[in-house]
């Protein structure tokens, strides 16, 4: 059965020649997935699907085209192709589009838990069940919005006109709650939690409940405070929300499209020196990795920032191409469209002090759980009402505050990291996974 | 197709209420960012998806196999899913009643997409794409971006609705990015409809492209907003976001069950008595155009807000027994292999009395918000909203542009402080999606609206 994608796939290369592509590349998924929702504090409804389709590139002369379709059967890709075909004839020829060659692919481990295949809907049920109600138990005032448990297998296939030919299985389990506390006519703001493992030894839905019951108990009694400036302590959760920018920045795409501040920085100190952040898709056990990438090229550990100085552009084929370079690993996406560079499993070096002991020298500043904003990747913005915020006064927390926002730049707050701590916190999903501790970031600003 | 959809429903086992929505989403989307080809797709997503209710729970399947022998499976797998789970049910779901709903309905405009080959289209976005990087010497980044998803549903359920819909949603994205010593910043200019290739005589896309570019060399030389609360004037794409996000998340019934801020509050006033807004499924070319939703439910024309009083909160057939009154209309599914959630289609305010000068006139200080980028709201109802074009209002008159502004403030404060709307209305927030889990196409607007909000402040530096 392992092999079933792969072989619908094969017969498709040469055809696909015949009919007229220069190069062409298939791309086959099979996911099986099973799910309990629950909505307004109460289950709601029991999911259950199989999704498989195929992302068809070609190049004729060095011209792009490109089809999904959501099925293996032969017609329906046949179809795709003959799509992709007549797309790739309208497009312009870039004499950097080649496909990747063949590289030696190892099976990263760990990613396929064999015990997922057996569990039951009635099993989902049980997780699902526990989440919302071991969250609910914390605490009377708390209400759950959303929430889901779900299980999947992914069984990912790769074939080319250039000689890949790979096979990837694996398992994952995701659970997310979201919601609010309420007391009286306080209404908190939302929070949520979520978290994403390979293996159901992993799985860990107490501590997911208790972070979410933390987070939103916390928004409860927030107080308003007057506008002023002091250094910010950014938690995992939100730092996760607001580096995603310099990881876009890093990206070969933007770089190349002139839509990058990381452009012709690279070798420059971009960070203080006690920052670190390595992407590295072949860690075992880990949502982010898988034995190759979105076009069969094997991912690989590619330093972003080294001791703050900017190191490794994220590349995919085409970009690193023009280049002249090798591809870094970084190509990624789901069948139904042409790949785009994406970051895998981020590690963050933590530092050497105490959350408590960062804390504890922090005059007049703030601790930021979540910013309701946008950062914008170009100019490294953001600017947004603070969620959740801690005021800290005299190295105490003091109270939750609200309509508080904070306007910064991200990309000039890398020169300001005065703490790293040495707690970090995994934020998973189900492709992604990121090791990020606390950031103590100094002047800041706070409206009111 | 008809056939396969009507047989999930023919075999539905006694007493359970059955829905079966054969869905084709056929997406093409071409991208380019400064000569480089980075995107010309046809997605193919299609299949069907399965929804029963069975012993008081929800249970859901989808299949992209269309034959008897897979949609025969699709409905007994969403039926073991929702006996399965029924037995840990403590509250059993209900539904309301609904008048059947029957007919063809089509929105795909006087000149359809697919009149329009790929060449055409790849044409039009490598010509936006050579406007933007050529404009100025100072244009360091261009990324043009054009998508047309089509869609075609043929929605059933037990009691007797049988449709069948077709519509187009077609969009375009500009962005430009303008690059001077060291100072980086993009400017960006959206717009989308449900219609045909009309679109691009709706809003000149060359005309977009050379505003976008020109706008972004302007916001090189822009200074950061004043902080702190400020008169402001929002355009119709503002005034659709705040009406979408600050309300309309708020009044989705499955969030005011779970205690959002509208709970308790129909009958009672939440705005100024200028506000009426409206979420409605029925107006041409507007992105969230809907005749029925994805349960088999009339898309309803739902007044939220009358005269400042809160009417109506956004329901499903569920929430709607909950609360002892009609369906709305409001469940929508992005895709077959997904179920329908509560979701908005256009949400707007309701034309007022005054003209757009007017709406300027007096002002001292304050902020004409003409473009809105990205936003969120909170349970409370506190929002935030980024503006993609925004420029000081100086004495009654329109001034320079500002970089990086963006509103926060409550949404029910920020519309009790609403004192002029215009008479001139549009939808106009059509060219991004709602986020919930899954996607919806939306839209959103009304009159330009004056009211009091918080502007985020300068940052200084940068």
């Amino acid at each position: 059965m392992a092999n079933e994608v792969l072989k619908s796939l094969e017969p498709f290369v040469e055809k696909a020649l015949k009919l007229g592509a220069d190069e062409v590349e298939l791309f086959g998924q099979r996911i099986r997935n099973k799910s309990v929702n629950f909505e307004a504090n109460t289950l709601k409804s029991a999911t259950g699907s199989i999704l498989e389709g195929v992302g068809i590139r070609v190049l004729i002369k060095k011209a792009l085209g490109f089809a999904g379709v959501n099925s293996l059967d032969a017609e329906r890709i046949q179809k795709g192709i003959e799509v992709a075909v007549s797309i790739a004839k309208t497009t312009p020829s870039l004499d950097y589009y080649t496909l990747p060659d063949p590289q030696s692919v190892s099976k990263v481990a760990g990613l396929y838990d064999s015990a997922i295949e057996k569990l039951t809907m009635d099993d989902v049920l049980g997780y699902s069940q526990n989440l919302l109600d071991s969250s609910k138990a914390f605490d009377e005032r708390i209400s759950i919005d959303a929430g889901s448990f779900e299980v999947s297998t992914r069984e990912t296939a790769i074939v080319s006109s250039t000689g890949i030919e790979s096979f990837d299985l694996r398992s994952s389990l995701y659970w997310f709650i979201f919601g609010m506390a309420i007391d009286g006519d306080d209404i908190g703001s939302f929070d949520y939690e979520y978290d994403s493992v390979v293996r159901i030894k992993d799985v860990d839905i107490d501590g997911t409940a208790k972070k979410y019951a933390e987070k939103v108990l916390r928004n409860l009694g927030a107080e308003k405070t007057e506008s002023f400036e002091g250094p910010a302590i950014i938690t995992p959760d939100a730092m996760a929300e607001l580096l995603s920018i310099v990881l876009t920045a890093a990206s070969a795409t933007q770089i190349q499209s002139g839509s990058s501040y990381l452009a012709d920085r690279l070798g420059e100190e971009i960070a203080v020196p006690n920052l670190t952040i390595v992407d590295d898709g072949t860690l075992e056990g880990l949502t982010g990795s898988s034995s190759f990438d979105r076009e069969g090229v094997p991912h690989q550990r590619h330093p972003i920032i080294e001791k703050g100085v900017f190191k490794g552009i994220l590349y995919d084929t085409f970009a690193a191409n023009r280049e002249g370079l090798s591809s870094t690993g970084h190509a990624s996406g789901d069948f139904r469209k042409s790949p785009t560079i994406s970051t895998t499993n981020i590690d963050i070096a933590p530092g050497e002090r105490s959350l408590d002991d960062i804390i504890s020298d922090v005059d007049h500043g703030l601790l930021i759980p979540r910013v309701s904003a946008f950062p914008d990747p170009v100019s490294g913005i953001f600017t947004g009402p603070v969620k959740g915020g801690q005021l800290i006064k005299n190295g105490e927390i003091v109270c939750t505050l609200k309509e508080i926002s904070i306007t910064g730049n991200l990309f000039e707050g890398l020169k300001n990291i005065v703490a790293l701590s040495k707690e970090r916190k995994a934020i998973r999903d189900q492709d992604n996974s990121a090791l990020i501790p606390y950031f103590k970031i100094k002047g800041m600003k706070y409206a009111a | 197709m008809k056939d396969l959809v009507q047989r999930a429903i023919d075999n539905g086992p006694e007493g359970v209420h059955v829905e079966a929505r054969y869905h084709q989403r056929l997406y093409t989307q071409v991208r380019m960012k400064k000569g480089q080809l980075e995107m010309a797709v046809v997605d193919d997503f299609a299949g069907i998806g399965i929804r029963v209710l069975a012993d008081g729970a929800w249970g859901y399947a989808s299949t992209s196999k269309l034959d008897r022998t897979a949609v025969d499976e699709t409905l007994e797998n969403a039926v073991t899913a929702a006996r399965n789970l029924a037995r840990s049910m403590k509250n059993k779901i209900e539904i309301a009643p609904i008048k059947p709903v029957k007919g063809t309905f089509k929105s795909v405009g006087k000149d359809p997409f697919e009149n329009h080959d790929m060449e055409e289209i790849v044409g039009l976005v490598k010509e936006l794409d050579s406007i933007i990087t050529n404009y100025d010497d100072k244009i360091s980044g261009s990324d043009s971006w054009v998508r047309e998803p089509r869609n075609h549903r043929i929605i059933m359920n037990s009691d007797g609705t049988s449709v069948e819909l077709f519509d187009s949603r077609p969009s375009i994205i500009l962005r430009a990015v303008a690059a001077e010593a060291g100072k980086i910043v993009p400017s960006w200019s959206t717009y989308g409809i449900t219609g045909g290739w009309e679109i691009f005589e709706q809003k000149n896309p060359l005309e977009m492209a050379e505003f976008v570019a020109d706008y972004a060399v302007k916001l090189l030389d822009a200074p950061f907003p004043k902080g702190g609360k400020h008169t402001v004037v929002m355009e119709p794409e503002v005034v659709g976001i705040i009406c979408h996000e600050a309300i309309g998340h708020t009044v989705e019934s499955d969030f005011v069950m779970s205690g959002s801020a509208a709970k308790g509050k129909i009958g009672t006033h939440v705005a100024n008595e200028q506000v009426t807004m409206v979420d409605s499924g029925e107006q041409d070319y507007a992105a969230g155009w809907l005749a029925v939703d994805d349960a088999g439910v009339k898309a309803e024309k739902t007044v939220i807000i009358e005269k400042g009083v809160l009417k109506s909160y956004l329901h499903s057939r569920h929430s709607a027994h909950h609360f002892g009154v009609a369906p709305t209309g409001n469940e929508r599914a992005f895709e077959y292999d997904v179920e329908p959630l509560i979701r908005m289609r256009n949400t707007y305010l309701e034309p007022g009395d005054f003209s757009e000068e007017e709406l300027l006139e007096g002002i001292k200080f304050g902020y004409l918000c003409r473009r809105a980028g990205g936003g969120q709201a909170d349970s409370s109802a506190e929002f935030m909203f980024e503006m993609t074009e925004a420029l000081e209002i100086v004495n009654g008159e329109i001034g320079q542009p500002v970089r990086s502004l963006s509103l926060t403030g409550n949404a029910f404060d920020v519309l009790r402080s609403v004192d002029a709307i215009s008479k001139e209305w549009r939808l106009d927030m059509g060219a991004g999606h709602c986020g919930k889990g899954q996607l919806a196409k939306v839209d959103g607007g009304g009159g330009t609206t004056r009211a009091i909000a918080l502007v985020s402040g300068d940052v200084g530096g940068a």
